[in-house]
């Protein structure tokens, strides 16, 4: 459905896109994570032809788009990442403005505005200025007036900033249930729990370059990490932590005020051995738990920095 | 249509903003027309008479012909020489002035040397008015003489003077004064500029945001498309509030204005300056980078405008520094135009050429208005 290639975009010596290549398969919520300032919005941009590039391709629905692609652009919905709207309308005048950019018919678009309302559970507040609403509800109101004309493809950039917990759940309930409408998703933001949460494929970008990509479990297997073993308030001397970095499947491992993180290869009884190590020495310890390999992991191993860094 | 409906839609959730501007614009205009015909012109100038004593101490036939001249003018009475009930008389108010004519007037009349002797109430000026009086009586008097007349025939001629009469020429048809429904002409640049450049400026600010203009750009409705749109938006919200206008002046004074022969250049003039207001408007709403910000630029602009360009403070009233300023604002030029309007009934050919240039230098403005505009809105593009 979209298939980017060598995707080059330069602001005069920055290079923003660097050879980027992307492929979307129609009916997925295709996550692009990365960092702020890695390309993600600047990508976009170049998919809405709102931006020039400077090398590469992009082809949505088989066709190249360019600025004249209006055939190409009614069937796609934009979720910007600072909320568009005009301060000077309601909530449903907003929504039925955005909507007629798309559709002509009145009867038809009436109908639809009435679906986003309902489907952003915007209903009470159909009547109010966008500066009445809450946050939350603005961006709400941000995504109604993305989707009300039904694209095939919906483009979100990251449409849960500064959205309270509450608000965030509905908004990543409402797009898994566009999906299931038929609507393909591309999705981009750093929070990389609500990626793993909805998408069905991720594009991790780094600088501009797309440095992993795949299922979130092809991406965790692609990393040496397995298991995170994190031990707290527990008192080890140094040649007690040279032996636990000796245990089976420990390939790294940090001590820093008291706390122990192990990094252990994908293997079974990682937990227990150091348990075992821990009980033969009597050494006490507090809280302990294990995780599984996150996005995050996954990022770290590959650039070196974390995520939100 | 929907770029134009949006339009309309927040120019209509403007509306009391918009009533607002015209009620203001009406009361003044409205007061206006009431503080200028105020009363029926005949009474700007009234002559005043005196309570005059007249003391003659001359007692010649010259005296008496000037206190019988004075006598005309004021309310005179003739006084013996008594000083405590001169006196007396003054501090009770009974006289504004004593006139005492000196012994040997007559003596001295010809030869222009003769003096009177006036005391008046302290703080009045009225001496001066009535020795002007007086003045005038000696020199015509003189005159005659000088002319060959005897002093009896010389005051006969001067009995005889007959009153000057003013004759106006009704140039204008509206006996030397605005026609009434000019006030309204002159008051309008003001509330236009204020009404389109608040409602237009904030709109065009609201669409240029970055994100709105991304998910417009990113829409189904060519760029074209959305441009001619906005442009039809512009010109039907500048017609509306133009006719508006006219309705209210046709309202106020109709009869006035469909009889008056300039009606025609009176609303071209008009919506010369309504063009000029849709074109001050779109650059705010480009300068403006939030629309709260459109306000904050029109007010200033708008009343700067209005007081350097006569709408406020006649241009007649404005001195010749200030006016040759004025010239660089194009509110100077429709005030110019319309005080043109208001000055003749029918206009003369050479005064339609400056009508003409007056509207000309308008036109001018708003496409230089307009150029400003693009060229801004070119570079605020390039340098995101």
């Amino acid at each position: 459905m979209v298939k980017v290639e060598n995707l080059v975009k330069r602001y005069g010596n920055f290079v923003a896109l660097d050879h980027l290549d992307l492929k979307i398969n129609e009916g997925e919520v295709f996550g692009l994570l990365g960092p702020n300032g890695s390309g993600k919005t600047t990508a976009i941009s170049c998919m809405l032809s709102l931006l020039k590039y400077d090398k590469g391709n992009i082809e949505i629905f088989g066709e190249k788009i360019t600025p004249g692609s209006y055939n190409i652009k009614r069937q796609i919905g934009i979720v910007p990442q600072n909320v568009a709207v005009f301060e000077e309308l309601s909530v449903i005048e907003n929504i039925d403005y955005f909507c007629g950019l798309y559709i002509k018919n009145k009867t038809e678009r009436k109908k639809l505005v009435n679906e986003a309302v309902v489907f952003t559970g915007l209903e009470k507040y159909t009547k109010m200025r966008p500066r009445q609403l809450s946050g939350g509800l603005l961006r709400r109101l941000n995504i109604a007036c993305g989707i009300v004309h039904k694209p095939r493809l919906v483009i979100m950039d990251e449409p849960t900033v500064a959205v309270d917990p509450q608000s965030r759940n509905k908004i990543l309930e409402g797009i898994q249930e566009l999906n299931k409408n038929g609507s393909t998703i591309i999705y981009t933001s750093h929070y990389m729990e609500e990626v793993e949460q909805i998408c069905t494929r991720i594009a991790i970008i780094d600088g501009g370059r797309c440095i992993a990509k795949g299922t979130k479990e092809e991406l965790k297997s692609m990393i040496k990490t397995g298991e995170t073993i994190t031990v707290e308030n527990v008192f080890i001397s140094e040649k007690q932590l040279s032996e636990i970095q000796a245990i089976q499947n420990v390939f790294e491992l940090q001590y820093e005020n008291n706390v122990l993180v192990l990094r252990c290869s994908s293997a079974k009884h990682n937990l227990i051995r150091l348990m075992n190590y821990l009980q033969d020495n009597d050494i006490t310890f507090g809280r302990v738990f294990s995780e599984l390999p996150t996005l995050n992991d996954v990022f770290l191993e590959i650039t070196g920095k974390k995520l939100r860094d | 249509m929907t770029v134009f409906k949006c339009y309309m839609k927040i120019t209509k959730k403007n509306i009391g903003m918009i009533l607002m501007y015209f009620v203001i614009f009406a009361v003044i205009s409205v007061a206006m027309l009431y503080v200028n015909k105020g009363d029926d012109g005949n009474g700007q100038f009234t002559s005043s008479k005196l309570e005059a004593g007249i003391v003659d101490n001359d007692k010649s036939k010259v005296s008496e012909k000037l206190a019988d001249y004075l006598s005309k003018l004021h309310n005179t009475d003739m006084l013996e020489y008594d000083i405590d009930v001169l006196q007396e008389k003054m501090y009770y108010n009974k006289y504004d002035i004593i006139i005492q004519i000196p012994e040997g007037f007559s003596e001295k009349f010809l030869s222009g040397d003769a003096r009177v002797y006036v005391t008046q109430q302290p703080g009045s000026y009225s001496y001066m008015y009535v020795e002007s009086q007086i003045n005038d009586f000696i020199n015509r008097i003189i005159k005659y003489n000088i002319a060959g007349y005897t002093i009896e025939e010389s005051f006969e001629k001067v009995q005889d003077v007959k009153e000057s009469k003013v004759t106006l020429v009704d140039v204008n048809g509206n006996g030397g004064t605005m026609p009434d429904f000019a006030f309204l002409f002159q008051f309008f640049p003001y509330t236009c500029i204020a009404v389109l450049g608040n409602v237009l400026g904030i709109i065009v600010c609201s669409f240029r945001k970055k994100e709105v203009k991304n998910r417009i750009a990113a829409s189904a409705v060519p760029l074209r498309r959305q441009s001619a749109e906005s442009f039809i938006a512009f010109i039907v919200t500048g017609m509306l509030v133009w006719a508006a206008f006219l309705a209210l002046v046709f309202a106020i004074r109709g009869k006035e204005f469909l009889n008056s022969a300039n009606m025609f250049y009176y609303i071209l003039n008009s919506f010369t300056v309504m063009a000029l207001s849709l074109s001050i408007s779109f650059l705010a709403g480009i300068l403006a980078r939030k629309p709260d910000m459109v306000n904050m630029i029109i007010t200033p602009v708008s009343l700067f405008m209005s007081f350097l360009g006569g709408v406020f403070v006649p241009l007649s009233m404005l001195n010749g520094t200030v006016r040759k300023a004025a010239r660089f604002v194009p509110v100077y030029w429709y005030e110019e135009v319309n005080n043109k309007l208001s000055e003749y009934a029918e206009i003369p050919a050479d005064v339609i050429k400056e009508i003409w240039s007056g509207i000309g230098v308008q036109l001018l403005f708003t496409l230089m208005f307009i150029a400003l505009t693009l060229a801004i809105s070119r570079y605020q593009m390039q340098e995101k």
